[in-house]
């Protein structure tokens, strides 16, 4: 058996760090989107830190395990169940068969994250668990799927939480400058550094996209590669971030790129959060 | 003889971009392939992935920050003392189309745009043999080039929200193929009957440096290949 979801909204995947077998063939890295809270998520659990989780997409979110084990719920600042009592985040707990677990409410961030101690059991696809519609079905989103892990007996010593919290309606993302950057005007340029952008309601698992509008006149590009973190002006003149669902290559003149520690806090910014960029003059 | 020739710049904590500075040319996609696996033949261990575009390279490596800018300079030495060399024996692979009306969703538009007859523009597109310069955007999608000048045609301003799996389309002088359903801004001209990405396997049907040959086929022949693709019969013809 395994656990059993009761209730969920949508964008729940099974996450690790993500895929690079793929990308000559056209399949994007995937992978979670905060890194930083992933790996804390199963480092508490004493697992190895890329084992696969859950990744949950905000509040209403409820399973039931089957089998014993131990697990810990990663998230800035929410409502967590188990059972009746609510419980820490960030924390290993022993649950038994038939525990129910609940993540009432987020009030910070976006995706939250479910680890069991040794992993959930998922197939993996050119070296990754991670779930891409386009690559491998999701077997774990209607009530009553079934995600497997492995039973486990016995407590986990408690740790340090390294994670450090960082505001959620405001961040300043540190990025390096990419190719196309120097074709960028001297306005432009001012403006990229100086404006506060604002996040757009029209983000996914593939880009966040900021609403503000700069007055851009570069031209496409011949298709270059992108990745996850690079910020793409399009011709219209918006900035779009890559995320983890990216594909691989694009068209339009690549002018940053976020670093990592910034990307995976940019995740769990929500919409009309304000952004800006910090340039940094290396990785 | 490449110094001036490339520029070469760290892309992420583990990735290197390398862009050369040439015209998209079926000729530069040997010396690319050719930097690539040279790349991975001297690195085999500290690398992970090479993929290309028309004109660059992005190195992906296992490890982190640490050593991500020497190693930026080592492949810039490696590049500079290596010269090119070699040209893939690639194979051809035939892709059979239905260049109907049902299918091409913008043949008038093309015909009106570049005053050529409609029959012309399956004509011209099948008459050549295109080099897949990468995969990229949908796992499988080829970017292949070039097709005859006639047939130039810009994307769509407003990119359709689907299209079918199996299109075949032009942006500029490229053609492609839409491996599954999927918004769409390229200019769609056919449709083919075959996967281009193995979802079994996991596996793009083709790969840089590939050439493919276009046939045309008719409505009856597609729905022919089509069940044939279904019941897995189909053998896709390679030369």
């Amino acid at each position: 058996m395994a656990i059993q979801l009761l209730n969920s909204g949508p964008l729940i995947s099974v996450q690790d760090s993500g895929r690079f077998l793929g990308l000559q063939d056209g399949i994007p890295l995937s992978g979670v989107m905060d890194k930083n809270l992933f790996f804390e998520t199963n480092r508490i659990l004493k697992n190895e830190i890329n084992l696969p989780s859950l990744e949950i997409f905000m509040q209403n979110f409820q399973i039931k395990f089957t089998k014993n084990t131990c697990f810990s719920v990663g998230a800035y600042d929410a409502e967590v169940y188990l059972n009746k009592d609510k419980i820490d985040l960030l924390k290993a707990y022993s649950v038994k068969s038939g525990d129910i677990l609940k993540i009432k409410k987020i009030n910070k961030g976006v995706w939250s994250y479910l680890s069991v101690k040794d992993g959930f059991k998922s197939s993996s696809v050119l070296g990754s668990c991670s779930r891409y519609e386009k690559l491998n079905m999701q077997a774990f989103k209607n009530k009553n799927d079934l995600l497997d892990y492995d039973a486990f007996e016995g407590d986990i010593q408690p740790s340090v939480v390294k994670l450090n919290d960082f505001d959620h309606f405001r961040i300043e993302l540190d990025c390096v400058a990419l190719p196309e950057s120097k074709f960028l005007s001297e306005t432009v340029k001012y403006q990229l550094f100086n404006a506060e952008f604002t996040l757009s309601r029209n983000s996914n698992r593939q880009a966040y996209q900021l609403n503000e509008r700069l007055n851009n006149t570069l031209s496409e590009i011949t298709t270059g590669a992108v990745l996850p973190g690079t910020v793409q002006l399009t011709s219209g003149g918006h900035l779009m971030i890559l995320m983890r669902d990216s594909q691989v290559t694009g068209g339009y003149p690549r002018v940053l790129q976020v670093k990592e520690n910034s990307l995976s806090r940019l995740s769990q910014m929500r919409p009309d959060a304000k952004i800006k960029f910090r340039l940094s003059k290396e990785f | 003889m490449l110094e001036n020739n490339f520029e070469i710049s760290v892309f992420n904590e583990h990735s290197i971009l390398i862009q050369f500075d040439f015209h998209i040319d079926e000729k530069n996609v040997d010396l690319l392939l050719f930097y690539r696996n040279l790349i991975i033949e001297k690195n085999n261990k500290s690398i992970l992935q090479v993929i290309n575009t028309y004109n660059s390279l992005l190195v992906i490596y296992v490890f982190d920050i640490d050593k991500i800018y020497s190693e930026k300079e080592s492949l810039k030495e490696l590049i500079l003392s290596t010269e090119a060399n070699q040209e893939f024996n690639s194979e051809v692979f035939e892709i059979p189309v239905c260049y109907d009306a049902e299918y091409g969703f913008d043949l008038e538009l093309i015909s009106e745009q570049n005053n050529i007859e409609i029959s012309q523009i399956s004509e011209l597109h099948s008459a050549r043999q295109y080099r897949v310069f990468f995969i990229g955007f949908l796992p499988g999608f080829p970017y292949l080039s070039h097709v005859d000048q006639r047939l130039e045609i810009k994307r769509k301003k407003r990119p359709r929200s689907s299209i079918p799996k199996g299109s075949v389309g032009i942006a500029g002088l490229q053609t492609g193929i839409y491996p599954e359903s999927s918004p769409a801004g390229w200019q769609i001209i056919g449709k083919t009957p075959l996967h281009l990405f193995d979802k079994i396997n996991k596996k793009s049907l083709l790969s840089a440096g590939d050439y493919v040959r276009f046939k045309p086929v008719s409505k009856s022949e597609f729905l022919e290949i089509e069940d044939q693709v279904f019941h897995e019969s189909y053998q896709i013809q390679i030369s």
